[in-house]
């Protein structure tokens, strides 16, 4: 159904832009196969195939790009947003009901986790994110909480087989100072071997007691 | 009957308990055709779990939470999944992580529930539940932050495998506000642990430096 509107099928790659400072690590030059999705004024720095404005394109306007709308008229791509916009030349509606129909959940914190769904409905080989960094340093609940639900989407293509790629610099599948296995560690026996990944025993012992007791053995304060 | 340690495929729900506020939300018993996997000390609230999963050392919670725990725990009969190898524990597991790696092609397990959902998803049941998976804002901390897009991942990749999970009203999982409030609220069996024995104005790491942790009897 999506392939009628103007959705293509049998991509290699769809490689979904974000504002984050990784965006710079996108090839200019488009690979075969592949399609850019981008958000907001995105189209400023890549030619996109796909735009995405999920806020209110004049509250975009107003905040991001004095001439938004001048600017994507004068392009091809379209532009997916969740108002009708009679303003815009290629303006087409989020498929909202097709993606909530497919995955049974409405879960959209940002504009990224809109573009995830519908990408995954395309089943490419890859979905490459650049630019989607999630900072750290950006500390709020909000965007604690965008982080997570991008995350969801991520799980959801790979439960379907799709490969996803993130740039080095993004936080996305990553906690800060720890390894993404819980209760193991990465070991490097010797200078120049591969990292080992073992179980992190506590106190550095594999052996346990039934029972263990606590003896105090001195009074320092 | 306990369980044996083999996982059970094409089950038509696993049930998974973890230790949030919304835990007693939890059936009492399992359904036919269904099993309740529990997450680290939950067994004290909630004995009837099929399956047990440690992910740190047990040992962090014979210190904090239950001082009998490996006589308790094998009194259960349950099969318990650890990270490393634990030989005191009657029926013991490793959590097959290298298994999971191959699955899915990736690693993202910031907490237990991360590895129980995957590995739920590899025994391709009907469905998933989660109680006690509540992932609050309020439980703080960095870390415990993006332990929710650890769940929420897994919790992706199950409805992209066509497995529906539901949950808790209570649960910030694939939310940003809690909606239940907690009727019929249980307290959970308070903490019990070694450092349960020494005064607790003394709980402190530094004044802990002043105490030995010794095993009784042999370490296996």
């Amino acid at each position: 159904m999506l392939t009628e509107k103007g959705f293509k099928e049998e991509l290699d790659n769809i490689f979904i832009l974000g504002r984050g400072k990784s965006l710079a690590r996108c090839p200019v030059k488009k690979p075969e196969k592949t399609e850019y999705w981008g958000c907001n004024n995105i189209y400023k720095v890549r030619e996109v195939d796909r735009l995405f404005i999920m806020h209110n394109i004049y509250a975009t306007q107003f905040n991001r790009d004095q001439d938004l709308i001048k600017n994507i008229n004068e392009k091809d791509f379209p532009v997916y947003t969740l108002g009708d916009y009679k303003v815009l030349k290629n303006n087409i509606a989020y498929p909202m009901e097709e993606v909530i129909q497919e995955f049974g959940i409405s879960y959209f914190l940002n504009s990224i986790s809109y573009m995830l769904p519908l990408a995954i409905m395309q089943k490419p080989k890859n979905i490459v994110l650049f630019g989607v960094d999630m900072s750290f340093g950006t500390r709020t609940e909000y965007m604690r909480n965008e982080k997570a639900c991008i995350e969801f989407w991520i799980g959801g293509a790979i439960g379907k087989g799709i490969r996803v790629q993130i740039t080095m610099e993004s936080t996305l599948l990553k906690r800060r100072g720890r390894n993404t296995f819980y209760g193991m560690k990465f070991v490097q026996k010797e200078k120049g071997e591969h990292p080992v990944l073992i179980p992190d025993y506590m106190w550095g012992r594999d052996k346990c007691a039934e029972k263990y007791k606590i003896i105090k053995f001195m009074d320092s304060f | 009957m306990s369980k044996s340690i083999e996982f059970v495929k094409g089950l038509d729900k696993i049930i998974i308990l973890a230790q949030g506020y919304s835990w007693y939300q939890c059936p009492e018993k399992a359904p036919e055709g269904a099993e309740i996997w529990g997450s680290n000390v939950i067994y004290r609230d909630y004995p009837n779990v099929d399956r047990l999963f440690f992910a740190h050392d047990i040992r962090h919670n014979i210190l904090h939470d239950d001082v009998d725990l490996v006589e308790n725990i094998n009194k259960l009969e349950v099969p318990v999944y650890t990270a490393g190898v634990c030989k005191i524990l009657k029926k013991n597991a490793q959590i097959p992580i290298l298994e999971l790696i191959n699955e899915f092609k990736t690693g993202f397990f910031l907490n237990v529930i991360a590895y129980m959902l995957a590995t739920a998803i590899m025994q391709k049941p009907k469905a998933l539940e989660l109680y006690g998976v509540d992932m609050r804002p309020d439980a703080g901390g960095e870390a415990y932050t993006n332990e929710k897009g650890s769940v929420e991942f897994w919790c992706g990749a199950a409805i992209c495998r066509g497995i529906p999970i539901k949950n808790t009203k209570e649960s910030y999982v694939m939310k940003t506000k809690q909606e239940g409030s907690f009727p019929g609220f249980k307290k959970k069996v308070p903490q019990k642990g070694l450092y349960n024995q020494i005064p607790k104005e003394e709980r402190n790491p530094f004044v802990l430096q002043n105490y030995i942790i010794l095993p009784v009897g042999t370490e296996i």
